[in-house]
C-alpha cells in the first residue's frame, strides 16, 4: 500500500500538538501563552534559518556565476561591442569559447542577461563620452550566439510575474524583440506592473496601433510618473528608428487623467511637433490644471510660436505664479525681442520671489534691449533685491545653472 | 488584598508584552508582504539608462550640515560627490565651526565666495556667506556658511533653503551613501501612483567597516559592544519596524540621518523646527498632518536595502547623551502634537502610528523601568513566581532570537546588493541579541527615563555633536593590531631556538 506523506506529515504534525496541549492542560493560561509562543517561535525560526541558509547559498552560487561569466565573456564582449567590422552568431560564439550546444540553466541565462545589458551600458558610457556609437548588430548576434532570444520568449510565457516584468525591460534595454503574440496574452494580466510593461513594449516596438492604450480608461488610472519617463523613451526612440509617431496634441485635451496631460504638452516639444502647437493655447485658456498650463507655456516657447506670444502676455496677470514663471520663460525662449516692457512689467509687480527672480533673468537673458533693461533695474535695485541681480550675473553660478 | 493587587500588576504586565509580541509579529508580516512587492526593483543598469537619458528625471539636493568636521570632512564631501545620479547637488552647511572645516573646504575644492540669491523660504541663522568651486569638476557642490544655530535642525533649513531641485535628502556630513543610493529612492518616488512626500530607507554602522576615501569598501558588523547593540537595534528598527509600518503608509519617521524629502511640503510647513530634540520625527508628523488637511493623498514608502551607513556612538557616555536626547525629542513631539492622538481627521497618523508611539515607543520605558524596579522589590520580599518567571523570561528570550533570524532572512530575502556581510558577522548579531536585553536594554530604558525626567524639569540642553572616532578607524586598529600580532609571531619565530636535527 502506497503512503500518502502529506496525510502521514499532518498526522505526526497534529499527534504532537494535542500531545503539548494535554501536556500543559491544568496549568495557568500565561504558562499556556509562553509555551504557545515559544513553540511557534522555535518552529517558524528553524524553518526561517533553513530559508536563510538556502538564501546566503544561493546568493553565493549567484555571485561564483556571475564572476565566472564576467572573467570568460566580459573582454570579449567589449572588443565586439567596439568592433566596428560585424561578427555572426558562431564566429561570436568561437571567439568567446562558448559551446553553443550547452545548456545553461535558467538562473545563468537570467544572470547572463544582466551581465551582457551591464557590459553594454559601460561599452555605452564609453563610446559615448567619446561621441561615438556602439555596434548594435554585434550586440544582437551575441544575444542569439548564447539564445538568449528563445530564453525570453520562455521566460514570458512561462516564468513568474517579477521575471516576465524583467524580460519584457530586458528585452527592451538590450533592443531586441520578441513576438507579439507571446506579449498580447500579457497585456491583460491582472497584475499592474507586468500590464503596464506589456503596454509598454507594444508602444515600443510594435507598428498596428502602439498607442491605443493612450484612449484606455485603465492606463489613466494606474498612472505613475515613471511612465512618464518610460513614455519619453518609446517616443524618443521611435523617433530615432523611424516607426511612426502619434499626434499627441489630441491627449492634451482629452486624457481622463489629468496628470497624463502635461506630460504630452512637454512631448510635443521634444519631438520637436511644431505642427501640433497650433490648438495649445485653447487647452491652457480651458483648463485649470497648472502643470499643463506651464507644460504648454514652456512648449510654446520651446517651439517658438510666437502667434501666440501676445495671448500668453495677456493671459498673465491672471494666472498663479509658476504659470506666471513659464510665461516669462516661454517670451524669452520666443526671443521675438518685442516684449522687453512686458518683462520689465512683470519684475516691477511681482510680489513673489520666484517670479521676480524669473523676471530679471528674462530680461538678462532677452537680447541687447533686455540686457540694457536689466542693468538698469539693477541700478535701481535697492539692498533688497541686488543680490538677485548679482546672482544672475555670476559667472561661476550661471556656468553651474547652464549646466 | 495585597495579593489581588500583585496579580491584576502581573497580569498587566503580561498582556502588555504580548501586546508587543502581537504588534512585532503583524510588523513583520506586513514587513515581508512589502518587501515582496518591493522586490520589482527593475535593476541599476536599466534604471541608470531610462533616467540618464531622460528630461523628466527629477533633480536631488543632498544637503548636509557639518559643524566641527575637520577630520573628515574632505574625504566625506568627496563621497558624496562621487554619488552616481545624472541631476544632483551637493549643498554643505557649515554651521558657524570653530576648527578648520572652512578652510580646508576652501583650500581642497577652490572655493570662491559669490553672490547667491540666498532667499530665506524656511527660518534659519543668518547665513555669511557662500562658496562654489572654481572648478568646473566641483560644479555641483555649494557650500553655505552661516552663523552657528545650535542645532542640526537649523543648519538643515539653510540648506533647504539653498537647494534648487525638487527632492533633497538631509543627512549628516559623516555618513557615508552607497553609490546607488539615489537612484533607489527616486525609483521608489517614481513607482509610486501618490504623491511620494518622502522615503525613509535603511541606514545601519559604519562602526567596524572598511571605509577608503570616504566610499564603503566592506561593510561588517562592529565586534564592539555598544555599536554591534545598536546594529542590531537598527536592523530590526529598519527591516521589521519601518517595513511593515511602510506597507500601511503610516511610516511616523524618517531618520534624520538620511532622509528623502520632497521639498515644497518641507518649505510649505515651514521646515525643520530648530527647537525640536527630534526635529526629524517633528517634521513628518508636521507634513502628514498637513497633507491630511489639506485632504491630499501621500505615500511614504521605505527602501529595504542599506543606502547609507552612519557612525554610531561608540561609548557608552555618547551614547547616553544621543538617547536622552532622543527621548526628550519623543516626549516633545507627543506633547507638541498631542492633538493627533485618536483624531480621525488624521486617518493613519492619529488612529495608527501615533496611538501606537504612544504606548509602545513612549510610555514602554516607564513601564520597564517600573518592572525592573518591581521585580527587584518581589524578588527582596520573596514575592516572585519562580516557574512562571523562568517561562515568561523564556518566551521573551526566544522571541528576541526569532526576531533576529526574521531579520537575517530578511536581509537576504530583499536582494541587497550592498549587503555582503559574512556568516561570522550573523553570529555576531546573534551574541549580540542573545545579550541585549539584559545588558543593553535596561541601560536604553534608563537613558530614555532620564531624558523625560530633563524634558520635565526643564533641564537646560545643550546639543552637542557626540564624539566621533572616524570611518573605519575601528577596523584599522584591528588590522594593526594583527599585524603587530603577526610581527611579533614571526619575530617569535625567529628567535625561537631551532628544533635540533635529532
Amino acid at each position: 500500500m502506497e503512503i500518502d506523506y502529506g496525510t502521514y506529515a499532518f498526522k505526526v504534525v497534529s499527534y504532537y500538538f494535542w500531545y503539548l496541549c494535554d501536556l500543559f492542560v491544568g496549568f495557568p493560561l500565561v504558562i499556556q501563552i509562553c509555551i504557545l509562543i515559544i513553540m511557534l517561535s522555535i518552529c517558524v525560526g528553524i524553518y526561517l534559518l533553513c530559508q536563510t541558509i538556502y538564501l546566503y547559498r544561493k546568493k553565493h552560487k549567484r555571485r561564483k556565476i556571475m564572476d565566472k561569466f564576467i572573467e570568460l565573456y566580459r573582454d570579449p564582449m567589449i572588443e565586439i561591442g567596439n568592433d566596428d567590422v560585424v561578427h555572426e552568431p558562431d564566429e561570436i560564439a568561437e571567439m568567446m569559447n562558448y559551446d553553443r550546444r550547452n545548456q545553461m540553466s535558467v538562473t545563468e541565462k537570467r544572470l547572463l542577461v544582466q551581465m551582457i545589458a551591464d557590459t553594454k551600458t559601460e561599452i555605452t558610457d564609453t563610446r559615448t563620452d567619446a561621441g561615438e556609437t556602439i555596434n548594435r548588430t554585434n550586440f544582437h548576434n551575441i544575444i542569439t550566439a548564447f539564445g538568449l532570444k528563445s530564453f525570453f520568449e520562455t521566460e514570458l510565457q512561462f516564468s513568474r510575474i517579477k521575471y516576465k516584468v524583467r524580460a519584457l525591460t530586458w528585452v527592451r534595454f538590450l533592443e531586441e524583440s520578441v513576438p507579439d503574440a507571446v506579449v498580447t496574452p500579457l497585456l491583460y494580466s491582472r497584475n499592474n506592473d507586468l500590464r503596464k510593461a506589456a503596454q509598454a513594449y507594444f508602444m515600443w516596438n510594435s507598428a498596428v496601433e502602439p498607442f491605443r492604450f493612450f484612449d484606455d480608461g485603465d492606463y489613466d488610472r494606474y498612472y505613475r510618473d515613471w511612465d512618464k519617463i518610460d513614455i519619453h523613451s518609446i517616443l524618443a526612440n521611435r523617433r530615432k528608428a523611424g516607426l511612426t509617431i502619434p499626434n499627441v496634441s489630441h491627449w492634451v485635451k482629452d486624457s481622463r487623467n489629468e496628470k497624463l496631460k502635461p506630460l504630452f504638452a512637454s512631448e510635443i516639444r521634444y519631438l520637436n511637433k511644431t505642427e501640433e502647437c497650433g490648438e495649445l493655447f485653447d487647452t491652457f485658456i480651458r483648463t485649470s490644471n497648472i502643470d499643463l498650463k506651464r507644460e504648454i507655456a514652456c512648449t510654446l516657447g520651446k517651439m517658438k510660436h510666437t502667434d501666440d506670444e501676445q495671448n500668453l502676455v495677456d493671459a498673465y496677470k491672471t494666472q498663479v505664479e509658476p504659470v506666471k514663471v513659464a510665461i516669462i520663460n516661454a517670451i524669452v525662449d520666443m526671443g521675438t525681442g518685442r516684449q522687453v516692457r512686458f518683462l520689465e512689467q512683470c519684475y516691477d509687480e511681482a510680489g513673489d520671489y520666484s517670479v521676480k527672480f524669473a523676471a530679471a533673468t528674462a530680461l538678462y537673458n532677452y537680447g541687447t534691449a533686455g540686457r540694457m533693461a536689466f542693468d538698469v533695474k539693477q541700478r535701481q535695485a535697492g539692498a533688497k533685491y541686488k543680490w538677485i541681480f548679482d546672482h544672475i550675473n555670476d559667472p561661476i553660478i550661471n556656468r553651474r545653472n547652464a549646466v | 488584598m495585597k495579593e489581588f493587587l500583585f496579580d491584576v500588576y502581573g497580569y498587566c504586565v503580561f498582556f502588555y508584552s504580548l501586546l508587543l509580541i502581537i504588534n512585532y509579529t503583524v510588523l513583520m508580516f506586513l514587513s515581508f508582504n512589502s518587501q515582496r512587492r518591493e522586490r520589482t526593483f527593475l535593476s541599476i543598469a536599466y534604471v541608470k539608462k531610462m533616467l540618464s537619458d531622460s528630461p523628466y528625471t527629477p533633480g536631488v539636493s543632498i544637503i548636509a550640515p557639518a559643524y566641527n568636521e575637520e577630520t573628515n570632512i574632505i574625504d566625506n564631501v568627496v563621497s558624496m560627490l562621487s554619488v552616481d545620479y545624472p541631476k544632483f547637488e551637493v549643498v554643505i552647511v557649515n554651521d558657524g565651526s570653530t576648527d578648520s572645516t572652512l578652510d580646508k573646504l576652501i583650500e581642497y575644492f577652490s572655493l570662491v565666495e559669490v553672490p547667491y540669491a540666498y532667499h530665506e523660504s524656511v527660518k534659519s541663522a543668518p547665513v555669511r556667506r557662500v562658496f562654489k568651486s572654481s572648478k568646473p569638476i566641483f560644479e555641483q557642490l555649494t557650500v553655505v556658511d552661516k552663523e552657528n544655530g545650535g542645532t542640526k535642525a537649523d543648519a538643515s533649513n539653510a540648506g533647504i533653503n539653498a537647494a534648487k531641485y525638487p527632492y533633497f535628502i538631509d543627512t549628516d556630513v559623516d555618513c557615508i551613501i552607497d553609490k546607488h543610493a539615489l537612484y533607489r529612492l527616486v525609483w521608489a518616488v517614481l513607482k509610486e501612483t501618490t504623491p511620494v512626500i518622502a522615503v525613509s530607507s535603511t541606514m545601519l554602522m559604519v562602526n567596524g567597516c572598511k571605509v577608503e576615501n570616504g566610499r564603503m569598501v566592506e561593510p561588517r558588523v562592529s565586534k564592539r559592544p555598544i555599536p554591534l547593540f545598536q546594529q542590531v537595534e537598527y536592523l530590526r528598527s529598519y527591516l521589521v519596524g519601518k517595513m511593515g509600518w511602510s506597507a500601511l503608509n503610516a511610516v511616523n519617521n524618517v531618520s534624520g540621518g538620511f532622509g528623502f524629502f520632497r521639498r515644497d511640503v518641507v518649505v510649505t510647513v515651514g521646515g525643520y523646527d530648530s527647537s525640536s530634540f527630534a526635529e526629524d520625527m517633528d517634521l513628518i508628523m508636521r507634513m502628514i498632518g498637513y497633507m491630511c488637511e489639506i485632504n491630499q493623498p501621500y505615500r511614504i514608502p521605505h527602501v529595504a536595502e542599506t543606502t547609507c551607513w552612519t557612525e554610531g556612538p561608540p561609548t557608552l557616555w555618547s551614547l547616553s547623551k544621543q538617547r536622552t536626547r532622543w527621548a526628550r525629542g519623543l516626549m516633545q513631539c507627543m506633547f507638541v502634537h498631542r492633538k493627533l492622538l485618536f483624531n480621525p481627521r488624521y486617518k493613519r497618523l492619529g488612529l495608527i502610528t501615533y496611538p501606537f508611539m504612544f504606548v509602545f515607543e513612549f510610555v514602554a520605558p516607564i513601564i520597564e523601568l517600573i518592572g525592573y524596579i518591581s521585580l527587584i522589590w518581589f524578588i527582596l520580599i520573596g514575592a516572585v513566581n519562580w516557574t512562571t518567571f523562568w517561562v515568561i523570561l523564556l518566551m521573551l528570550y526566544t522571541f528576541n532570537e526569532f526576531m533576529l533570524l526574521v531579520i537575517c532572512f530578511f536581509s537576504y530575502y530583499v536582494e541587497d546588493p550592498t549587503n555582503r556581510n559574512s556568516k561570522w558577522d550573523y553570529v555576531w548579531l546573534f551574541i549580540a541579541s542573545l545579550f541585549e536585553p539584559i545588558l543593553y536594554h535596561p541601560l536604553i530604558v534608563f537613558f530614555s527615563v532620564k531624558g523625560y525626567f530633563s524634558f520635565l524639569t526643564k533641564r537646560s540642553f545643550k546639543w552637542e555633536d557626540i564624539k566621533r572616532e572616524g570611518f573605519g578607524k575601528e577596523r584599522q586598529k584591528e588590522e594593526e593590531r594583527r599585524r603587530q600580532q603577526k610581527g611579533n609571531e614571526l619575530e617569535g619565530d625567529e628567535t625561537s631556538p631551532q628544533p635540533s636535527a635529532v
